[in-house]
């Protein structure tokens, strides 16, 4: 009888206690509830209206710009408020109800109750869950009877459904932290620090640590997923990850199949599922910890608990990395001997402040010598890891006979040919709903996997190479990625931000091997039935000549420049001698994968086949003797001739980049109509360094002078800092690009490569009026002239005017030069 | 019974209750002295059971009230500086504290709360600090719960409050044969209400007594010689404690009862002898003297 008067007195209590929380919060919830419904349901439905009004108008392409999120279920306004309010609001219940922890004369009335602690903190928890979701259901409930009302198509109940537990496992997470750290508290304030150190702490440091390593240690090489993985540690952080993976509409689509394996939505569907569990665990803790939490603590600064420590040292090791990095990077000196002492004194500074913050005052500093040592060492430790080498990682090359395959990412060949990922789009467009149809993006395959002795071979010896260079000898470009699968079974991966210049010809020279042609050039993919039509024209990409073929010779001329493709040497791609083009369109062009046509509910995918290209040309030279012999039995004799006479105007623009890699001229996409209109937009928009010219001789004299590897048309110059300062100059490295207009305004707009030292200082001079203008001084351009005469003859200069002639009477008929 | 048994108490390097002991029955008034950070406060927490004990044991009726829901259903605490919500009222406060303990009264709150100038449905932080303290008390009194625990809670309220606040107390323990425990620094304070009293002196206790007990074992006696009689031969015959002549007037106090001093000085021939009421601060002088102990250098 006592048993059952005891419990029904303790339920009466709990209820009491419950419904007392809740009136005497009423005021926060109701206001939290009212700005949740205007800045979610309300907007929801006042974008949704306006939407039905554009759809009128506009058709039904609109309404994906409209929403966002999972479920398209925000607008651009509710989906970052959103994302602030469930980060704050279980931050603030917490604070606000448990601060009676926090002071001593709340706590003595509390303690004094005749209620157990942990279902003190128990009943606290379930009022503010309560004062949290009972808003947030019943605005989500308003939200999805709206979207089934309205019936947009990117509308999924699903998607809220999903996004709902998101939310719900977000917040709960930060709650349950809340509770944690008021419960281990001794004040407010430091309730405040302890919640922010434990909701971001963790990823921060971790990404901090992060950025160190792929900063300075050479060959870091990124994880797909990381470091927005980091966030997945903090239910306060990871919805930062779903946001931006939610924001171009329902659940981006493109971005599936992170290194993890995972796609991103199961991803965060598991995410969601541990971090309810997690909460759970943490209240459990919380509620075992607050039994034993002495009342005294309540307004005592500094109490000892279990998470100062931690927190401590993780702020040291914020610090003392942040600080080492921020040294480095502004000084221009040895990175270990600035970086080691500037992590140390970062540690012990951010510790010692973090310490004196807690403490309120210096005086525990002395008692704490042995942990601001920690501080200290820990992040020097670690900088000093990442500088040394992380233990052998920046000079790690596997043996070559321990290589099954290599793949590189991004690998820029002189093509440079788009190839779409045709198994990731197979994956992704198995979902057939309307929603997901209206995301649907290509997919790009940026990975190049390589196992023939000779690749592999040649990459070995090139990342042994920059294994064994160091981090100051590299240029810009090109980055390389290389993943070694290994023999028994496992991986390694580096990546490089730039190259040694000494390896960028090796790097080159990859793009000739065999084994890389043929999985980059798209003559070795396509088949006769692929090829939608065929066109020849000269080395200008003039003198456009279709060729109409059957389906059995389009085979024999495939054949054919594979042959020659292959067999072409190095040596000849890097300074080519272009003497046409043939395109070779594909049946699925560029129009067939755009955006416009993914989202046709009727698009297919090739049956076959890991991948497709947006193109196919191939740059003829008089090497590829299979290709013209057959040409020529085919009638294809003079699509080679170059009339320059039919050339109106060759603006020169003085350019100036820097690219190691091979880039050929060539006739990207010369179908679209657009290609020649962003030309003519383009030559506007670089007036002002752009000359004209007209003279026909020196059209003539300047398309002789074409460099097709664009990298071959770059010179460096050796200005002094001080003729920089004054004269304006803004770059070392400079190349002038040749844009010829035809007088038939159907040509094709093109855009060629000149070496600034190859032209004749008499078509020179004629720029000096325009080019002048550049500069702060007159003498600017005599200044320029001189570099130009004085920059290094290490590049073959082409042969002049009256030498290319007499070449040309020799060349097969086929491929004559003008 | 309210129980402590060798109770240690520390707060980091500061022992505030060292070994103490202690008894408090129903059915009386306890009054606890002692000074500034004597660890009155302290104890009332570990029976209050806001505070667990670092070694030995608080019970309320056998039952150890940390984290005790049935003990602390027993016992109502009122600290020195009670604590109210912001913005509550006298009647919110009232309904508060009526949810928890099952013998709060709504109808004696009433009754109560009717017999001091507060306005129960004005906010208590608008109150004064004495009207703030009747508030405490009106509801520690309508919890009705069998151990009332007061921290120097008479502390600033006037002679006519604390005296209708006796009288309720003192109803309280005869009627419902509850146990209310008062602390302060003021044994004046103490000495018209409670049964016992006990003095704390750096966490331990130096003494508790019947407050009857403790004055029928003294008596302070003023007569007048001529001659004086010895003093040496007085102190042979009487258990002086102290002992002040002036003139023809002789005060002291003695232990023992009136009527047995008087006798004793009666054949020494006075011009006149009277036997004078001790306040309990004299007794606790005298006592706490006999221990050893300055009793100024105790309390003040």
């Amino acid at each position: 009888m006592t048993t059952t008067t005891s419990s029904s007195n303790a339920g009466r209590r709990l209820g009491h206690l419950y419904r007392f929380i809740l009136r005497r919060y009423l005021g926060v919830a109701v206001l939290y509830f009212l700005l949740q419904f205007l800045f979610f349901p309300l907007q929801y439905i006042l974008t949704a209206a306006d939407t039905m009004q554009q759809i009128a108008r506009e058709g039904p392409r609109t309404e994906i710009l409209s929403f966002l999120g999972n479920g398209g279920i925000y607008n651009a306004v509710s989906r970052p408020v959103m994302l602030g309010m469930m980060l704050f609001i279980p931050v603030l219940f917490p604070l606000l109800q448990m601060s009676y922890l926090h002071q001593k004369r709340p706590v003595d009335l509390h303690h004094a109750l005749p209620v157990r602690r942990e279902k003190l903190l128990l009943v606290h928890f379930a009022a503010s869950a309560t004062m949290i979701f009972a808003p947030l259901l019943f605005n989500y409930l308003v939200v999805l009877i709206a979207g089934l009302g309205f019936g947009f198509s990117c509308f999924s109940a699903a998607g809220l459904f999903y996004e709902l537990l998101q939310v719900s496992a977000s917040v709960l997470g930060i709650l349950s932290l809340a509770y944690l750290t008021s419960v281990l508290a001794g004040t407010v304030f430091d309730n405040l620090l302890y919640i922010a150190g434990t909701l971001f702490g963790l990823p921060v440091v971790l990404y901090v640590a992060y950025s160190c390593a792929s900063s300075q240690l050479f060959g870091f090489a990124s994880v797909r997923g990381f470091p927005g993985s980091f966030s997945l540690l903090s239910p306060a952080a990871y919805p930062f990850y779903a946001y931006s993976a939610g924001s171009y509409g329902v659940l981006d689509s493109s971005r599936v199949y992170e290194e993890t394996g995972l796609d991103k939505p199961l991803l965060f569907f598991i995410t969601a599922l541990v971090w309810l569990l997690l909460s759970a665990g943490i209240l459990i803790l919380s509620a075992w910890l607050y039994r034993r939490r002495p009342s005294e603590r309540a307004g005592r600064v500094g109490a000892n608990n279990a998470l100062i420590l931690p927190l401590k040292i993780m702020g040291a090791l914020l610090g003392g990395i942040y600080f080492s990095m921020l040294i480095t990077s502004s000084a221009n000196m040895e990175r270990l001997f600035l970086s080691i002492p500037a992590a140390v004194v970062g540690g012990a500074m951010t510790y010692c402040l973090l310490e004196s913050v807690l403490a309120r005052g210096f005086k525990t500093l002395k008692k704490s010598l042995g942990f601001i040592a920690a501080g200290a060492l820990l992040p020097a430790l670690f900088v000093w890891v990442i500088g040394a080498g992380a233990l052998g990682y920046e000079s790690r090359v596997p043996k070559l006979e321990d290589i099954e395959s290599i793949t590189l990412t991004d690998y820029q060949d002189r093509y440079q040919f788009t190839r779409y990922d045709l198994d990731g789009m197979r994956a992704l467009f198995s979902d057939t709903s309307p929603a997901s149809v209206k995301q649907r993006r290509t997919v790009y395959e940026d990975d190049l996997t390589l196992t023939g002795e000779e690749a592999v071979a040649a990459i070995h010896s090139l990342h042994t190479a920059i294994a064994e260079s160091r981090l100051e000898d590299q240029v810009d470009y090109p980055s390389l990625r290389i993943c070694y699968r290994l023999k028994n079974g496992t991986a390694l991966t580096l990546s490089y931000h730039s190259l040694p210049e000494g390896a960028v010809e090796s790097y080159n020279r990859l793009g000739a091997l065999e084994e890389f042609q043929r999985q980059l050039h798209p003559i070795f993919t396509y088949g006769p039935s692929d090829i939608r039509e065929i066109t020849l024209m000269n080395r200008l990409m003039a003198g456009v000549t279709p060729v109409s073929l059957s389906e059995s010779d389009t085979g024999r001329l495939i054949e054919a420049l594979r042959a020659d493709l292959i067999d072409e040497p190095y040596e000849e791609m890097v300074n080519p001698e272009v003497t046409g083009y043939i395109v070779l369109t594909p049946r699925l062009g560029s129009r067939y994968w755009s955006s416009e046509n993914l989202q046709n509910p009727d698009f297919m995918l090739p049956s076959t086949g890991s991948y497709w290209f947006n193109d196919c040309y191939v740059a003829l030279t008089p090497r590829y003797e299979r290709t013209a012999a057959l040409l020529g039995e085919l009638g294809y004799h003079d699509f080679d001739k170059v009339d320059t006479s039919e050339i109106e105007t060759a603006y020169l623009t003085l350019d100036s980049f820097y690219n190691g890699t091979m880039s050929l001229t060539g006739p990207v996409d010369f179908q679209q109509a657009a290609y020649r209109k962003a030309n003519e937009d383009y030559l506007f928009y670089r007036s002002s360094y752009t000359a004209g010219l007209t003279d026909p001789a020196d059209i003539r004299a300047l398309t002789e002078l074409i460099r097709y590897n664009q990298a071959e048309s770059l010179l460096t110059l050796n200005y002094t800092p001080e003729e920089r300062e004054e004269y304006g100059f803004w770059d070392n490295s400079i190349t002038l690009s040749l844009s010829l207009i035809g007088k038939n305004q159907d040509n094709v707009i093109t855009e060629f490569y000149l070496r600034p030292s190859d032209v004749p200082d008499a078509i020179l001079e004629k720029l000096r009026d325009r080019f002048s203008r550049l500069w702060k001084k007159e003498e600017a351009f005599d200044l320029l002239l001189e570099k130009i005469h004085e920059a290094d003859g290490s590049f073959t200069r082409l042969p002049v005017a009256a030498e290319t002639a007499a070449a040309a009477a020799e060349a097969p008929s086929l491929f004559r030069r003008f | 019974m309210i129980e402590a048994r060798s109770v240690v108490m520390r707060f980091e390097d500061i022992t505030a209750l060292d070994s103490f002991s202690a008894e408090i029955h129903r059915g009386s008034i306890y009054g606890l002295i002692g000074s500034n950070g004597s660890g009155k406060s302290t104890l009332l927490r570990l029976m209050a059971g806001v505070y667990r004990p670092d070694e030995g044991t608080v019970t309320v009726d056998t039952l150890p009230v940390f984290e005790n829901e049935e003990a602390k259903s027993r016992v109502f605490f009122v600290s020195d500086d009670f604590y109210y919500f912001p913005q509550a009222t006298l009647d919110e406060m009232a309904a508060f504290y009526r949810g928890f303990y099952p013998s709060f009264s709504m109808e004696r709150y009433r009754q109560i709360a009717a017999m001091f100038p507060i306005d129960p449905g004005r906010k208590i932080q608008t109150f004064s600090k004495g009207m703030q303290r009747q508030v405490a008390l009106i509801l520690g009194l309508a919890a009705q719960t069998d151990y009332l625990l007061l921290d120097e809670a008479f502390d600033g309220l006037d002679p006519i409050l604390r005296t209708a606040l006796r009288r309720i107390l003192a109803d309280d323990v005869a009627r419902r044969n509850i146990a209310v425990v008062i602390t302060s620094h003021n044994l004046r304070e103490l000495e018209d209400m409670c049964d016992q009293v006990g003095l704390i002196h750096r966490g331990a206790i130096l003494f508790q007594r019947e407050i009857d007990e403790l004055k029928l074992g003294f008596c302070k006696v003023q007569a007048a010689f001529r001659p004086l009689p010895d003093p040496e031969r007085l102190r042979e015959q009487l258990d002086i404690l102290q002992l002040e002549t002036r003139g023809s007037l002789m005060h002291m106090v003695v232990r023992g009862g009136s009527s047995q001093v008087l006798s004793v000085l009666e054949s020494y021939g006075p011009l006149f002898a009277e036997s004078l009421p001790l306040t309990l601060e004299e007794v606790f002088i005298n006592e706490m003297e006999a221990i050893g102990y300055d009793y100024n250098n105790v309390l003040f």
